[in-house]
């Protein structure tokens, strides 16, 4: 009973009957992808079994295929894992074979490094980081990755041919590594793996200068103390502010239009006063009491990067298993028309 | 003399050997046989030629739109060919291998074959080696098509001309193997490239899909060879069926659908 199963897993026929199975499957089930874009749209900016179980999952009736062929590949790794392990027990008899079966080896390693990463990884795509801030990786608890610099390259055609971010990567705030992310040129730790996608800039507040005409730029966050010992507190800027009719204010697009600062005064008596400044039209009346005199000339623009950061435990698993497919796939090729001469092959 | 010309004097080559295998169908003679080869031969070199060129002014190995792969598609089938020629002296063969490179480079001929900017995640020795790899297992692809396709021929008509059905076969499962074996290749390096590049080995897009289904068709292939009643005929239909996934991967979904190696 034994035999006859563990001779039904290693069964060459099986594994022929259900890979042709996942292929018909995977062929047929495939040519819905473009149709659903919503669907299978976005499916590399999760983890396949992220996929599996929020999208796929409420929506059997267009994605069955893709359960069916995940199993049939499941069964395909035992398969292809029974019969190395059958092989490595006959390895006397059967080492001319070591080629194929690092090939086959190579493949267990990848699916199973596949269905490792699919469960434990995580992908957070597009992420946006300005220069000099630091971004904690959420799904990674300790570890936080900061932008330290960014360079863009430009060709001479004008579009940018590579986007250098010089970034380092940190665990409880020591650093761990520093490396520049450029196009080819990843971030790689373990199973971490951090890609340039895009970049730009953003207005993030003005520059302004005294009556001395000496610069001083102004960003959300900062805070101004002023001659009369008003304290003078830049709460957030916004690079388009909306005046609606009835006085009310909202944020309208990144672009800068009606720049604006929500700010809050504490005058050297006590007193406080909050509100919005728009430099484009007059100073408000308690900022001049503030004695504010700065006068607004230009947006500062701050420099940012859009990574990729993924982790994939199994990554180095999936390289492990390339290299092993490699090497058997060379010494295939090179043995096999030894092995042809000799007539060295099975006929079942 | 631009390169457009030198590839225009190849096809003439390869249309001249394609009508020397066909008139020695008729006269079966050595002679012809032996033109029709050096036709082959000279068109291979012009092509080559050709596209070192492209490859020296471009900088970058020229594989980036539909004229430029159909044209590697050819030089590789040509290279395949060649191999199998010199290897086995397969002669009669020629006719349809050298009238589907003729094919491959009439659409080519027809297409832009201006050299475009390369896009800075092409610029990496991953996309010539993937290109390389992936090109010549799809020669090889079309190949055992060919083979195929002749050992019905064979086995129905009984061409003198043509091999034996045994060596028909042994070349079929010859082409198989090695088209495997490389495009295994080709899948192992844009995996590694998509990893540095994208931050994932495995994309769910229509062409990542249908690459993996040609590695797992032939791949089945390679174990189908060692059932018996799938050898000969059976392993005959099967390469014509790969060869139909192959093109369907290569110009079906590059064509008609939307996915991330689009060919224009």
């Amino acid at each position: 009973m034994l035999k006859t199963t563990w001779s039904l897993l290693c069964s060459l026929k099986v594994a022929i009957f259900v890979a042709s199975g996942a292929t018909l499957l995977l062929m047929g089930g495939s040519l819905q992808v473009p149709s659903h874009p919503t669907l299978f749209g976005h499916m590399d900016q999760v983890p396949f079994g992220t996929w599996l179980s929020e999208t796929a999952l409420p929506h059997l009736s267009k994605t069955w295929w893709f359960w069916g062929a995940a199993a049939l590949m499941i069964l395909l790794g035992v398969n292809t894992l029974c019969c190395f392990i059958d092989w490595l027990f006959n390895l006397k008899a059967r080492w001319k074979k070591c080629g194929e079966y690092l090939l086959h080896l190579g493949v267990i390693l990848i699916l199973g490094a596949y269905i490792w990463g699919s469960i434990s990884g995580w992908r957070n795509s597009d992420t946006k980081i300005a220069v000099g801030d630091q971004i904690v990786l959420k799904d990674w608890p300790g570890y936080a990755l900061k932008l330290n610099s960014f360079k863009p390259i430009f060709g001479t055609n004008g579009p940018p041919i590579d986007m250098i971010s010089h970034v380092t990567l940190l665990r409880d705030d020591t650093p761990l590594l520093e490396a520049d992310v450029a196009i080819n040129a990843p971030l790689l730790r373990g199973g971490l793996v951090v890609t340039p996608v895009s970049f730009g800039k953003e207005p993030v507040g003005l520059i302004f200068t005294d009556r001395t005409e000496t610069s001083q730029t102004i960003e959300g966050g900062d805070t101004l103390t002023t001659d009369n010992g008003s304290r003078i507190e830049f709460l957030r800027f916004i690079p388009d502010l909306k005046q609606h009719r009835d006085g009310s204010l909202s944020y309208r697009t990144d672009r800068v239009g009606t720049p604006a600062f929500q700010i809050k005064i504490t005058f050297a008596d006590g007193n406080q006063w909050q509100g919005w400044y728009t430099p484009t039209t007059a100073v408000p009346r308690p900022l001049q009491m503030a004695g504010f005199v700065l006068r607004p000339r230009a947006v500062a623009y701050q420099d940012y990067s859009i990574l990729t950061i993924n982790y994939d435990p199994g990554a180095p698993m999936a390289m492990a298993g390339a290299i092993f497919m490699t090497t058997g796939v060379l010494i295939s090729l090179f043995s096999f028309y030894r092995k042809r001469t000799r007539n060295d092959r099975p006929s079942i | 003399m631009n390169s457009l010309l030198l590839l225009k004097l190849a096809s003439g080559c390869y249309l001249l050997s394609v009508a020397g295998y066909l008139l020695n169908l008729h006269f079966n003679a050595k002679r012809l046989q032996q033109i029709s080869f050096s036709c082959v031969v000279s068109g291979f070199l012009l092509q080559t030629i050709c596209l070192g060129w492209r490859w020296h002014i471009a900088g970058f190995l020229p594989v980036t739109n539909l004229f430029s792969t159909l044209f590697f598609f050819s030089w590789s089938l040509a290279a395949c060919y060649l191999y199998f020629d010199i290897r086995y002296r397969i002669g009669a063969t020629g006719l349809f291998v050298m009238f589907l490179n003729l094919t491959l480079l009439f659409f080519a001929l027809g297409r832009d074959s201006t050299l475009p900017t390369l896009i800075s995640s092409l610029d990496t020795p991953f996309f010539s080696l993937h290109i390389i790899f992936s090109f010549l297992g799809y020669a090889l692809f079309a190949m055992a098509f060919s083979l195929g396709i002749l050992y019905l021929v064979q086995r129905v008509f009984t061409v003198s001309q043509l091999p034996s059905l045994a060596v028909l076969r042994k070349l079929n499962e010859e082409s198989i193997f090695l088209g495997f074996a490389l495009f295994t290749l080709c899948m192992i390096v844009g995996a590694i490239w998509a990893h540095w590049a994208w931050g994932y080995y495995f994309s769910w897009n229509i062409k990542g899909i249908w690459s993996f289904l040609v590695w797992l068709f032939y791949a089945g292939m390679c174990h189908a060879k060692f059932i018996k009643r799938w050898q000969g005929t059976g392993y005959a239909l099967l390469s014509i069926i790969g060869f139909g996934v192959v093109l369907f991967t290569y110009l079906g979904i590059g064509l008609l659908l939307e996915s991330n190696h689009p060919l224009e």
